[in-house]
Parts: structure tokens; sequence; C-alpha cells
């Protein structure tokens, strides 16, 4: 009995630790992106490559085990779209800090700017669920999070 | 005394199956490399299609008196959404050529003016965040170790300030980035024209001349170099070629791939090296 009740336990702890973790299913998130780009509806977005986490965000490459992300390119839009995965998740809520703090930029950008933009913005936030941080501004936002969502199980 | 625990048995069994159907999957890309995915490799391959052919169409620049790029390796661009266009492009660009451009940096964001760019840092400033660090733009041009600073404002400084003022704030920015780094260069670049169709009361090609005339003096007093990139830019009429905007439809002031490319040999040709 006491065996049984040991495995039991065990089995418990095992089951616990591997869904402790929101947002546990994976998904690779360069195909994730290709998905909402294609819903965006901005054909003038441009692909950043991991030389510009660190200018651009203040992200290490090194906290990320994934990313794919992409921003207007003409300098007169808002849209911008950054998905990571980090490492692990103190590295994910390393990210997170930064993304906040690109969205609070961007707010500032835009505010008394391009109001359409601002406008849009607002409805935007940034998301984070376990590893995975998510920025997606777009007048699409709705669309767009939900082709994330839908990758990522949430 | 059995039965239970066969019964545990199988039930752990259970949850140990359902705890691994929990558990990440590898992706795909990370099926088949085996490990995690390389971001910048998979990146890099996905440069938009509609992108793909930028370099291609550019003719190369003539080389005569053109400078080598390098000498922008300690170079600073400091602007608004004009100065963003460029760094995107150059962003681009340096994809199929790492060399492109130097390695110059960029201070830019969509509504910097002089003006706003002297207010003190806030949280809600307009000063850029540079490796994930807000800070003004003098302490992060120095971080850059900035030795040539180019700046073009003035686009959202004129309607509010008027072409002097406007001018005066540039002057007292530039001195502040001098107090940081004492030796660097100030690049004063005209700001630009706007379409001839998109004059505004404020702000218009005649207020950006005026504005133009002011930094060019400044110049002249204070020993630093000016480029006039508007001329490069600007038809006959002294507005900006509708050929150059990007946004004919809105403000009429931003730029194209191709006149971003006119930009540059501008600089390359004009620089004093």
């Amino acid at each position: 009995m006491k065996k049984a009740t040991a495995l039991l336990v065990l089995a418990a702890l095992l089951f616990l630790a591997a869904c402790s973790k929101p947002g546990a299913k994976s998904a690779d998130l360069a195909q994730v992106l290709s998905q909402m780009k294609g819903a965006a509806r901005n054909s003038e977005m441009m692909d950043l490559t991991g030389d510009d986490l660190m200018p651009n965000y203040g992200i290490d490459p090194a906290d990320t085990r994934q990313f794919a992300a992409c921003v207007d390119s003409t300098g007169t839009k808002g849209d911008e779209i950054v998905l990571m995965q980090g490492k692990d998740g103190a590295a994910a809520d390393r990210i997170r800090q930064k993304l906040d703090l690109r969205y609070k930029q961007k707010q500032a950008e835009m505010k008394d700017y391009l109001p359409e933009e601002y406008a849009v913005l607002k409805q935007c936030r940034v998301r984070q669920d376990g590893e995975y941080v998510c920025l997606i501004v777009s007048p699409r936002h709705e669309a767009l999070e939900k082709i994330y969502a839908d990758a990522l199980g949430l | 005394m059995r039965k239970p625990g066969r019964l545990a048995a199988a039930l752990a069994a259970a949850l140990l199956v359902a705890a691994c159907g929990c558990g990440r999957a590898a992706s795909p890309a990370e099926a088949a490399s085996g490990s995690a995915p390389s971001s910048r490799a998979e990146q890099k391959s996905s440069v938009p299609a509609s992108r793909a052919p930028v370099s291609q169409k550019l003719p190369a620049a003539s080389s005569a008196a053109q400078a080598d790029p390098a000498v922008l390796d300690d170079a600073v661009f400091v602007g608004d959404s004009v100065t963003l266009k460029l760094k995107n492009y150059v962003t681009l660009r340096r994809r199929a050529d790492s060399s492109f451009f130097g390695r110059a940096k960029f201070l830019v964001a969509g509504n910097m003016g002089s003006g706003n760019a002297l207010a003190p840092l806030g949280e809600n400033s307009i000063h850029p965040p540079y490796n994930g660090k807000k800070a003004l733009l003098e302490d992060s041009a120095a971080q850059m170790g900035a030795k040539k600073i180019f700046l073009m404002l003035g686009v959202n400084d004129i309607a509010p300030y008027g072409a002097a003022r406007a001018a005066a704030n540039l002057e007292k920015l530039c001195l502040r980035f001098l107090e940081k780094r004492p030796d660097a260069r100030i690049i004063l670049q005209s700001a630009t024209p706007m379409l001839k169709s998109k004059q505004l009361k404020k702000l218009n090609n005649e207020s950006i001349s005026q504005y133009n005339g002011r930094l060019r003096e400044i110049c002249r007093k204070r020993g630093w170099d000016y480029l006039d990139v508007a001329s490069v830019l600007a038809g006959k009429d002294g507005a900006l070629k509708p050929e150059y905007c990007s946004d004919p439809e809105s403000l009429g002031l931003h730029f194209t791939d191709e006149a971003c490319r006119i930009w540059i040999r501008y600089i390359l040709t004009h620089i004093k090296t």
C-alpha cells in the first residue's frame, strides 16, 4: 500500500511539474509570424534579426530560445510584431520588461504625433504566457493575436 | 493487498503518459536541427520577397568622389521619422552587405524634434532607449562612442516653435552633445522639403527653407559641417520630388528607398574626411 501511495505521489508530482507552465504548447514562432504577416495587410513590414534585439529592444539574444519579429519599415506606422520564447522563465520575465519598455516608448512617440496609430496602439498589449512573450501592434491586432493564441494553444 | 498496488501502478502509468503529453514538444525547426532553432539564420532567410529586389534595382553609385563608408563607423545619426526610414533602409541593406553605410548607428524617434529632445528625461519623454536603456540623446551618443554626430531635425519643431527658435533649439542640443563628447564633430543636415501639394500653414517649404538658412548660419558661426541634403531631393520648385515621397496621401514628406539611396550617396560624396 505504501509503495502504491508513493508511486501515486511521484506520478502526480511529475504531472504537475510538466503542466505547471502556462502556454505549454510549443510553436515555431517563425511560422507563426509568417502566418500573421499574411493577415496583417501591411506589405511594408521588415523582418528583424538577432542583431536588432539589443539595440532596438535591449534584449540579449542569449535570453531567447527562439524569436521572430517584424516592424513597419516606412517610419510612418506603428505596426510591430515581436514574438519571443525565453530560454527559461527568468529570461522570459526579462524579455517582458524590455517589451513593456518598448510599448511605453511607442506610446510616447505616437501620442501627439500620429493619433490614429496611437489609438491602435492603445488597444494592443504585451502578453506573456510562461516562456512566451509577444508584442503585437497592428490595426488587425485581434486577428493576429488569435493566430498567436491558436498556435500556442492558449 | 495486491489489487490496490496494481491499480496504483496503472494510475501512475496513466499520469506519466499524460505528463509527457503536456510536456514541450519540439518545434518543427528544432526537430529538424536537433537543437534550438537558429533564429538569426531563419530571420535572415525570411526577408520579405518584396524587399529582396531593392539591392538589385540599385545601380552602383558613382564611386568617383565617394568616401569609404567606413568613415561612418564612428557616426551616429539623430533624427525623426525621416531618419527612421533611413535606419530601416540601412538595416535591410546590411543583410546583404554588412559594411553598408559603415557601422553608423541611429538614435531616432518618429516625433523627435530638438524641442522635445531638450526636455528632461522621463518615462514619457521622447528619448529613445539604446540597448534597452532610456537616456538623453547626448548620453546615448556618448555611450555609442560617437565621434561624428549627424542631426536631421526640424519638421516636428518648425510648427510649434517657428523656424528661428527651432534652429536655436537645435544649436542648444548640439552643444549638449559636445559637452559630453568634446572631440565629436557636429554635422547638421538640412531639413528636407515636402510635396508641393502638402504645404501646411506653419510647416511648409518656405518655413523649412528659412529654418535651413538658420542652420547654415549656425554652422558657419560654430565651425560645424552643414550638409544640404534637401538640395538633391527637391525639384526646381524647391518641393520634394514626387518620386521620392512614400506618403503622398498623408504628410507628403517621408522617403522612398530611392530617396534614401540618394541621401546616402550625398553624404558619402560630401562628408569631409
